[in-house]
């Protein structure tokens, strides 16, 4: 009986402790991430460029590994660093060769491990590896898409066609699949959240959410609780917990927004202080929470996360 | 409500729907600012500006910091006005060239997208130059320092109190080689510039398929400002920097074709705009930007950075299109694919065939939907046809035809004409197309 109170005993204290280790590192995997609403992301470093200072970085992405890809408009190249901000390459500016990019605009890396890069004054998408070389004309000019942010989900790649006022959708071979246009004005960022696209709509200060099945939309006016409405859009970008993060470029600040169209918070401020913003343009969230924010006119990247 | 009351009614709303009209010209962050406008954040920051004047941009890499602040909407990403890709963006995703063409690009064909095409411009007013670098100015003195900073507010007064909807100023300021300094050449006492306070005066006519500016007066004055040898009149050398040189002569009121009568002036084949029949610098010129091609250039000593003179036509077809000196009795060209060829929207059953000619065509006959004949399949027609990229003059006429067209597609085009009266040669004036 005594015995097996003991195995009794044993076993409940190795539950336990298996239960706390999964815990500990759960939590430890997720100490990166935000939990509640109102956590507030704090700067963690800033990226100013590697051979040359970055020229209003346009948008970024970030690959499995962490690399940071920024599109450097003003230079007419992509420049790459590490997950710390250190510049490990560039590419996009073959001189000479017709493949110069001419202000490099929306990036999306696409699950075949490929990065895209909209060159957006030569009006073509242009596929690269992660290393940096060059593969293929992805989408050409030809089709006559201005193209301007971009977003790859699992299965398909999303195109802000600045020119054509609408969103087209391509599969991942360069096929146009559909197009939406709920009054677009300037589309610029967009994310998948619930199902939806969610898309900054920047000529019209909309956050519109696109049900893809129906092309329907509805609308996000950035005036619940009587905030002011949104000034100049361009990046958007939702993190773990279904917050909206909505590029406010005119105010030079990020809104942090539910999906219901609630303000919970904004950061940043016009000026080029080490938590303020001058003119932002996208904003991407990396899978360990952190956020990176192209700081078009302050010439930099700045990174974000929780600590932990 | 009686009779005179309701014509008391229309008349308010006509007379404010036509309030509605002059104010629409100068919308958004340029000028008719509310009392609670928020306009002024959308370029100016009140302490924290990275640059003169409270802007919020900066100068970086090969742009200045007032370009940077323009192009911030005006590259497309916030203004239907893309000056860097030198064209108009219509709310149904359409697209049109501007008339001023463009900065790096400048669109060549208008149209859907698919159909909207754009060509890397060969020589541009250079705007975009960082601080201090400066630009020549062909016509101009080259006294301090060679050179002097241009950008877009030499020209454009963001905040539209001009008078006009380009948003053209009234008086011109230049930066100093330096970028440290404005002129203003509106001062007689400046020993650089000729001054002028004209304010121009235009109107713009906006269609679906684009925008059309008439310049009525002052805009030969308004680009003598800094091409002040340029400013040539009928009555001889008048150069204010380089003496003795005989300019063609450009006063809009000086110079009027019809009676002053240019050489060879026929105005039946006569493409190119002027200001009421006044030969004007935007009659050659665009203001921006162009895709024409020019071998050599004629411009005074020293060479501008980019050679090509923003010329409306290659070559010197500018010269010929108004004196008509021995022309040319060769017939023009249908060039074959893949110059020419065809978009097919199946979706939305049209097809747009792109026809390319050797030379620049008559506008009345080219754009006439009843002088092409399609062959090879039924159930397809012709419903409109212009003249690309403005329908004054062209090399391509643009056809949006009913219908799905698979190949092979046959056009036959008859009664076109060339800019020298120059018919299609029969036999030689049909198309086969490719998609």
């Amino acid at each position: 009986m005594q015995k097996r109170n003991l195995t009794y005993v044993a076993t409940s204290a190795a539950i336990v402790l298996i239960i706390g280790l999964v815990w500990l590192i759960v939590n430890m995997r997720n100490a990166h991430l935000p939990h509640k609403l109102t956590d507030v992301p704090k700067l963690l470093f800033t990226i100013n460029g590697g051979l040359v200072q970055l020229n209003h970085p346009m948008d970024t992405a970030i690959a499995d590994n962490g690399s940071i890809y920024v599109s450097d408009s003003g230079n007419n190249q992509v420049q790459v660093f590490n997950t710390k901000g250190k510049f490990l390459f560039s590419f996009g500016e073959q001189e000479n060769s017709g493949l110069e990019l001419k202000t490099p605009y929306g990036l999306a890396i696409l699950p075949n491990g490929t990065i895209l890069v909209s060159d957006m004054l030569n009006h073509r998408i242009v596929q690269y590896s992660l290393q940096g070389k060059f593969l293929k004309i992805f989408l050409p000019a030809s089709l006559g898409i201005k193209p301007g942010m971009l977003l790859a989900t699992k299965n398909e790649l999303f195109i802000a066609d600045l020119a054509g006022n609408r969103v087209v959708a391509a599969n991942f071979q360069g096929q146009i699949l559909h197009s939406y246009n709920p009054g677009f004005s300037f589309p610029q960022g967009m994310a998948m959240i619930n199902g939806k696209l969610a898309v900054a709509d920047a000529g019209n200060n909309l956050v519109r959410l696109i049900d893809l099945a129906s092309g329907a939309a509805t609308t996000i006016t950035g005036t619940a609780q009587s905030n002011r409405s949104f000034n100049i859009l361009r990046g958007i970008a939702v993190d773990n917990l279904d917050r909206l993060l909505v590029v406010d470029s005119g105010a030079s600040q990020v809104r942090f927004m539910t999906v219901q169209g609630k303000n919970l918070f904004t950061i940043g401020a016009p000026g080029k202080g080490a938590a303020q913003l001058q003119f932002p343009c996208g904003i991407t969230v990396g899978a360990q929470g952190r956020i990176y924010i192209a700081d078009w006119a302050n010439n930099r990247v700045q990174v974000l996360g929780y600590g932990g | 409500m009686g009779k005179l009351g309701k014509i008391l009614g229309l008349a308010i709303i006509l007379l404010l729907c036509s309030g509605a009209t002059a104010l629409a010209d100068n919308v958004g962050p340029h000028g008719n600012y509310t009392a609670n406008t928020a306009a002024c954040a959308q370029c100016h920051r009140t302490h924290t500006a990275n640059a003169p004047n409270l802007l919020a941009f900066t100068t970086s890499g090969n742009q200045n910091y007032i370009y940077r602040t323009c192009i911030f909407c005006h590259d497309g990403t916030g203004s239907k006005y893309d000056e860097v890709d030198g064209q108009i963006l219509e709310s149904n995703g359409d697209r049109y060239p501007t008339p001023a063409g463009g900065f790096q690009n400048m669109a060549t064909i208008g149209g859907p997208p698919g159909v909207a095409a754009t060509a890397p411009v060969t020589s541009s007013h250079i705007v975009d130059s960082p601080d201090g670098s400066g630009v020549n100015i062909p016509g101009g003195s080259q006294a301090a320092n060679g050179a002097i900073e241009l950008t877009c507010v030499n020209c454009h007064d963001p905040h539209g109190d001009t008078g006009n909807s380009r948003l053209l100023v009234p008086v011109v300021p230049v930066l100093s080689p330096d970028g440290t300094t404005w002129e203003t050449i509106s001062t007689t006492s400046s020993t650089l510039y000729t001054p002028t306070s004209t304010s121009v005066t235009i109107n713009v006519t906006d269609t679906t398929t684009g925008e059309s500016v008439t310049y009525n007066s002052a805009i030969s004055n308004f680009c003598g400002a800094c091409h002040t040898d340029y400013l040539q009149t009928t009555t001889g050398p008048t150069g204010v920097y380089t003496t003795g040189l005989y300019r063609h002569p450009v006063a809009e009121n000086g110079y009027n074709l019809a009676a002053s009568g240019a050489t060879g002036y026929n105005g039946t084949n006569f493409a190119l705009p002027t200001a009421s029949g006044n030969v004007t610098c935007l009659t050659c010129h665009y203001a921006h930007g162009t895709t024409v091609m020019v071998a050599t250039s004629t411009y005074d000593p020293p060479a501008p950075v980019r050679p090509a003179t923003l010329l409306r036509m290659d070559e010197r077809g500018v010269c010929e299109n108004c004196h008509n000196l021995s022309p040319s009795t060769v017939a023009p060209v249908p060039e074959s694919s893949p110059d020419s060829y065809l978009v097919v929207n199946s979706q939305q059953n049209v097809t747009y065939a792109i026809l390319t000619f050797s030379t620049y065509m008559n506008s009345v006959q080219a754009q006439k939907v009843s002088n092409y004949a399609l062959s090879g399949q039924s159930g397809l027609s012709v419903v409109s046809a212009s003249l690309e990229p403005n329908g004054l003059m062209g090399k391509q006429v643009l056809l949006q035809i009913n219908g799905t067209a698979t190949l092979p597609l046959t056009i036959t085009a008859t009664n076109l004409k060339d800019l020298n009266g120059n018919a299609l040669a029969a036999g030689a004036n049909s198309f086969t197309l490719s998609p």
